[in-house]
């Protein structure tokens, strides 16, 4: 009986073979694909969309130039944050009674 | 010949925006930053500037020419009272430091912080008034 087994067995791994059937008649027959096909779908495209969204994540860069970085000299337009919605302009019309009225400003400065 | 920018990046803008909300919250007063060049001398330019703020007296605003590397804290009246020119004198020291390494938003939010700290801290009879 344990022969026999083992025989059966053996005679299975022997004799196997990829199990193959045919596509059911009611599926679709898919179209062939060429290389050129191929490359186009699984690298081109890719490809160019990788290149198209690096351009576009870097274009407001490139139109405005680089960020400030520690160390780089400033070169650009002044920025007021907390400022009044005149900005510097509403500064220019400040006259020496706007600024007596202003009280006792104090304060200090240096150089750096 | 040192690299040159084109201006604060929209992080280094929310950090500055962030470290004025929070020295505001902190102490009650209001605090605005000017980071440019000064239209002339840069004490009277920095005291029209917080002039034209909507509440001088309540204001401190600080001033940061990069290209003449100066700086200046103007504090209003009632600001005063509380922060006064020796504190702004120690919290200038500080931002020195940063300014001088090149560092302007860890300066200004440095700055800040120290600002609004000694602009919270509370009086006190036996020591203020001898």
């Amino acid at each position: 009986m344990r022969s026999v087994l083992a025989g059966a067995l053996v005679a299975g791994v022997l004799f196997a073979v990829p199990a193959s059937a045919d596509a059911p008649s009611s599926w679709e027959s898919s179209p062939d694909v060429s290389g050129f096909q191929a490359l186009l779908v699984l690298f081109l495209i890719p490809l160019g969309l990788f290149l198209v969204i690096s351009l576009l994540a870097a274009l407001p860069s490139l139109v405005k130039g680089d960020s400030y970085e520690p160390g780089q000299a400033w070169r650009s337009e002044g920025e007021w944050f907390g400022g009044p919605l005149k900005g510097v302009a509403g500064a220019d019309q400040v006259d020496s009674k706007q600024l007596e009225s202003a009280g006792d400003q104090g304060g200090a400065g240096a150089r750096f | 010949m040192s690299a040159t920018s084109d201006g604060f990046s929209a992080g280094q803008r929310a950090a500055i925006d962030k470290a004025i909300r929070e020295a505001e919250t902190a102490s009650r007063y209001e605090f605005s930053v000017y980071v440019g060049a000064a239209d002339g001398a840069t004490r009277p330019f920095a005291e029209r500037l917080h002039a034209s703020l909507s509440t001088p007296a309540r204001s401190v605003l600080l001033m940061v020419d990069p290209a003449a590397r100066m700086f200046e804290v103007v504090t209003g009246a009632e600001v005063r009272r509380v922060l006064d020119d020796g504190a702004v004198a120690l919290a200038a020291v500080a931002m020195q430091t940063d300014f001088a390494s090149g560092d302007l938003v860890g300066g200004i939010t440095r700055g800040l912080q120290q600002l609004a700290g000694a602009a919270r801290s509370p009086q006190v009879l036996h020591t203020d008034n001898p």
